[in-house]
């Protein structure tokens, strides 16, 4: 799954990218949505993140205390990792579709 | 929200997280566990409010924690380069900085680690390969428990009869999916004059089926190519020869090869990887066993049951084991020798023969001379190497602690900076390693043209060597395994030592450095001493091979071999009726004597080469009395062309014909077992009976001065030798002696041109014979040379190790000899006080190493020759060249120290 800053993105990271950007933040939810195993994915937001198209954060203590649980980490996409997706989404045309809405709470899915 | 009350126990996707946590690099453990862990306590909290936190869903959650490790695997390069990298990085800085230490340190490994290396190729590929063969660990080589009842042509190795191979083929042998048979021959390609050789491999029709050797092109053979009589029989080439004779041809399928006046079918090519079922040797053409008498022409090899030629393999069945297989094959054995007895059979082996039993032995690593010959003296410079390695990693670790006094300053601040001990230890150990590394990628390259060499030293004209040295994982093992070694060797101690130390007193204590103190000095005196000691064991070894060697070559052999060619006539095209044969030998003889510039030619076995013996005795006692006696067969002048001196009596001459009693002459050790000494001329002895012959009377009508007849090592023993113009059945073909005047040029192509005139079709090839005795002394030539490479090699790291030391201690001890000097000390004495003191290290491992060479030369006792392995005038030498690198080491550092000026040594008290 290539990500370098020159090369293309992969058809993976391109998918990846895109259900950032369609909001779906975290790990898993990307990883249902996608439907792209977790050994996949997790690597590749890593790889996506030193390549510097996304960024990571931890979501507000206040969110996970009320739960409780620890805070998860959400994944978001940079300028230049926008640009990137937008690039890729030219070569993988299939992938342009309209925007759907944003959905927080996504149904888990079972894998 | 969820209830606590709702959520399971056990998670054991949590717990999974922690274990897989354990291999994401330390730094960001903690993260890594922690996104985890939320993503899959969320889930979890989802699913239990939704209330579907039943089992598919739980073991969905184990699902997605398993899925981490892929992730956690993935981050494993950022541990490198956290910490291995960073490591690494600094390593390499250091190393460059310090280019003169780097290139002594990674050269002096890659000698040690490439001879290693080299000699470990060696042993591989003779000892520990298996054959290049489908599942060789299945292979059994069925053969003869003892040789004991085996009578007539018999070859070094247990062997079997081609009636005897065709009773075992014949027979049921449960224990193996599939039996062979096959046995090496030469034949010559050239159709006239000089001989050019082609090593054949004779085998039955299943060999490569059997072995699951698949042609490379064309076809193999299978058991419809090797039927009896065959008349137009396949050859199947090696790769070699293809690719030597018909440049690598795909088209060579179907075209001729002419042997022996036979234009053979060549019918495929054998893979590259194969070379036979013999470790060492290589074979060029191979022929199903029918095709032998038809190549080599009215050969009774397969008909007479006293040619002892063929090796006997089988592929056990799965589950079979070799015991079970021997079980069988001895069960079935009296059969066998019953039905394979030939009808001439001397009567008095008839009772061991027809005992003969057969055995199955593991035979996946295929058979080899060279194996037993050369296995002791590889494992033995592969200890010799080990030890010269020893002694470059004694120099290196020397650098390294001198080098450490020069870094303890930094080390101590990175200490004092909060790096931990085992940090720093990582740290240096590193740069060794990448020492280590580099040389031993240097090693490997220089070990392979090395190996290549060894193997071209064991290589003789008449014997070429064949070893497959493709490195393979046995070597990349030892190698990487050697420089692990080396690296610990030479890196942990001063690493250890190095960082031992109080960074705060190493701060205070200025430039002077800590590693100066008596301890220090102590490690590094005692590592001089262990290298003078391993140097002397090694330089003793290498005194003891050169000396052994050099009695083999001065060693009396009886006879002189200097200047004698011998030639290997050949005359089986010409298909003389047989009792035209000796007249023809004594005619081509007599031209070859008369050709100008000779001195004298004369017919006879080949000393070293050729034996054959009997059981002899004197006529008037009986068989019982018998003993076993060497035999030879020789004409007129064979005695005076090499110059064995006939002490009484006569040489054979044209009174000894056929009809005439049987003339023999004997040696002087023949008369002194049979006749105490006694003049011989005259008496007569009995020869046993033979496949051959029936009993025999002989009188002897000459005696003759001792001469070697086996190799160089042996005692003089008893020989009979018989006139070769009285001994019926008589091949064609003869080995002439010839010593002339010419050089050795001018005899070869003066002799080819007499035989060409004869006849074009007779065949010839040459050899000189003093280099062929030498051959026979070759494995003493390679110890003699490796160990004084390797002997010069330590004396040269010991007096490197040395100087280095004195240099450093005349170094350190500048303000001591400063004062001595200020104090009026001579400069004579100054001197001294350096030079006594390598002096004394030289001793002090002399003292250490004496007891060593005496429990290490023991284990080479059985290689030399003509000493002991404590031989008193090896020792003395060895003792007095470690004292004599004393003094070369010693030289300059003592000349320094009287340099000193004690102005300003003392300037910086």
């Amino acid at each position: 799954m290539g990500t370098g800053g020159k090369g293309f993105l992969s058809y993976a990271a391109t998918v990846i990218l895109q259900s950032v950007r369609s909001g779906y933040l975290y790990g898993f939810d990307i990883i249902d949505i996608t439907g792209l195993p977790g050994g996949t994915v997790y690597p590749a937001l890593r790889r996506l993140e030193e390549a510097g198209f996304l960024t990571s954060r931890w979501e507000h203590p206040k969110i996970s205390q009320a739960e409780p649980r620890p805070a998860r980490k959400y994944y978001e996409l940079t300028r230049a990792g926008r640009e990137a997706l937008a690039d890729a989404l030219k070569r993988y045309r299939i992938l342009e579709q309209p925007r759907g809405k944003k959905v927080r709470q996504p149904k888990p899915s079972r894998a | 929200m969820a209830d606590l009350k709702q959520r399971p126990r056990f998670r054991f996707w949590l717990w999974l997280i922690r274990i897989i946590g354990v291999i994401v690099p330390r730094k960001i453990r903690a993260d890594w566990q922690h996104e985890w862990e939320a993503e899959l306590q969320h889930r979890e909290l989802l699913l239990a409010d939704w209330d579907r936190l039943n089992w598919s869903n739980k073991l969905d959650l184990l699902g997605r924690s398993t899925s981490a490790f892929w992730d956690a695997l993935w981050l494993q390069p950022k541990r490198l380069e956290d910490e291995m990298f960073q490591d690494l990085r600094f390593g390499v800085r250091m190393l460059l900085k310090n280019k003169s230490f780097t290139t002594v340190a990674i050269l002096s490994l890659a000698l040690g680690i490439g001879a290693n290396t080299a000699i470990f190729q060696l042993i591989d590929a003779v000892r520990l390969r298996t054959l290049p063969v489908k599942a060789p660990q299945e292979l059994a080589e069925i053969r003869m428990a003892t040789m004991k009842g085996a009578r007539g042509g018999i070859s070094d190795r247990p062997t079997v009869t081609n009636k005897i191979w065709e009773q075992i083929r014949d027979r049921q042998q449960p224990a193996f999916s599939g039996i062979f048979a096959w046995g090496t021959d030469s034949a010559n390609l050239a159709p006239g004059g000089e001989v050019r050789p082609a090593r054949m491999l004779y085998v039955s029709g299943d060999f490569f089926n059997t072995l699951g050797v698949p042609p490379a092109l064309g076809r193999v053979f299978t058991t419809a190519d090797d039927q009896r009589g065959c008349a137009a029989p396949g050859l199947v080439l090696s790769h070699e020869f293809w690719q030597r004779e018909y440049a690598g041809d795909i088209n060579v399928i179907g075209r001729k090869l002419t042997l022996s006046d036979h234009p053979l079918e060549i019918v495929g090519v054998a893979p590259a990887t194969f070379f036979g079922m013999e470790v060492g040797r290589s074979f060029d053409l191979a022929l199903p066993l029918c095709a032998n008498p038809l190549v080599r022409g009215n050969s009774r090899m397969l008909d007479s049951g006293i040619n002892w030629w063929l090796t006997v393999n089988g592929r056990l069945k799965p589950g079979t084991s070799f015991a079970q297989a021997t079980t069988q094959t001895q069960a079935i054995s009296p059969g066998i020798f019953e039905a394979a007895l030939p009808a001439n059979y001397p009567p008095v082996s008839v009772k061991d023969y027809l005992a003969s039993k057969l055995i199955a032995v593991p035979a996946g690593s295929g058979i080899s001379d060279l194996r037993e010959k050369y296995e002791q003296s590889l494992w033995l410079l592969l200890a010799i190497g080990g030890l010269v390695l020893l002694i470059a990693c004694g120099n290196l670790a020397n650098l390294l602690l001198a080098r450490a006094s020069a870094r303890e300053r930094e080390l101590a601040t990175r200490q004092a900076l909060g790096a931990s001990r085992g940090r720093l230890v990582r740290q240096l150990l590193v740069e060794s390693l990448l020492l280590a590394a580099v040389g031993a990628a240097l090693g490997a390259g220089l070990a392979q043209a090395l190996s290549r060499l060894l193997v071209s030293f064991l290589s003789t004209a008449n014997n070429p060597v064949f070893l497959d040295l493709a490195p393979n994982w046995h070597v990349l093992g030892f190698t990487s395994g050697l420089t692990v070694l080396t690296c610990l060797l030479f890196g942990l101690a001063p690493a250890i030592r190095v960082t031992r130390m109080e960074p705060g007193i190493v701060m205070k204590a200025g430039g002077r450095g800590m590693t100066a103190s008596r301890g220090r000095f102590t490690l590094r005196r005692a590592l001089v001493v262990a290298q003078v000691a391993s140097s002397l064991v090694l330089v003793a070894g290498a005194l003891l091979f050169s000396r052994s060697l050099s009695n083999l070559l001065t060693v009396e052999t009886g006879f002189h071999e200097e200047g004698v060619l011998i030639a290997g006539v050949n005359f089986q095209r010409l298909n003389l009726p047989p009792d035209r044969i000796q007249p023809f030998k004594d005619e081509f003889l007599d031209r070859i004597r008369a050709t100008p510039g000779m001195e004298s030619a004369g017919m006879g076995m080949v000393p070293f080469r050729d034996s054959g013996g009997n059981t002899v005795w004197m006529d008037g006692s009986d068989a019982s009395q018998g003993k076993e006696i060497s035999r030879s067969r020789v004409s007129p002048d064979y005695f005076k062309t090499l110059q064995i001196p006939l002490l009484s009596g006569r040489d054979f001459d044209a009174r000894d014909k056929v009809g005439a009693p049987n003339a023999a002459i004997v040696n002087q050790a023949f008369a002194q077992l049979f006749l105490n000494g006694a003049n011989p001329v005259g008496r007569r002895f009995w020869v046993e009976a033979t496949p051959g012959d029936s009993e025999k009377l002989y009188e002897i009508v000459g005696l003759v001065r001792d001469t070697k007849y086996g190799d160089l090592r042996e005692e003089f023993g008893p020989i009979v030798y018989d006139n070769a113009a009285q001994v019926s059945g008589s091949g064609p073909g003869a080995n002439v002696f010839i010593r002339s005047r010419l050089t050795q040029a001018e005899a070869v192509s003066a002799v080819t041109r007499v035989l060409n005139e004869i006849n074009p079709a007779i065949t010839v090839s040459f050899q000189e014979f003093k280099p062929m005795i030498e051959a026979t002394i070759l494995r003493e030539r390679l110890m003699a040379t490796l160990s004084a490479f390797f002997g010069l090699l330590a004396l040269l790291l010991a007096c490197i190790g040395m100087y280095g030391i004195l240099t450093y201690g005349v170094a350190s001890r500048t303000n001591e000899i400063g004062i001595r000097m200020a104090l009026g000390a001579a400069r004579r004495s100054v001197f001294w006080l350096i030079l006594r003191e390598a002096l004394l290290l030289v001793i002090t491992g002399v003292v250490v190493g004496l007891p060593m060479i005496f429990a290490v030369t023991r284990l080479a006792s059985t290689l030399l020759f003509g000493l002991t392995p404590t031989d008193p005038i090896s020792l003395l030498l060895a003792a007095l060249l470690m004292l004599a690198v004393a003094m070369v080491a010693g030289y300059l550092p003592s000349r320094r120290a009287t340099r000193v000026d004690p102005l300003v040594a003392l300037r910086y008290e």
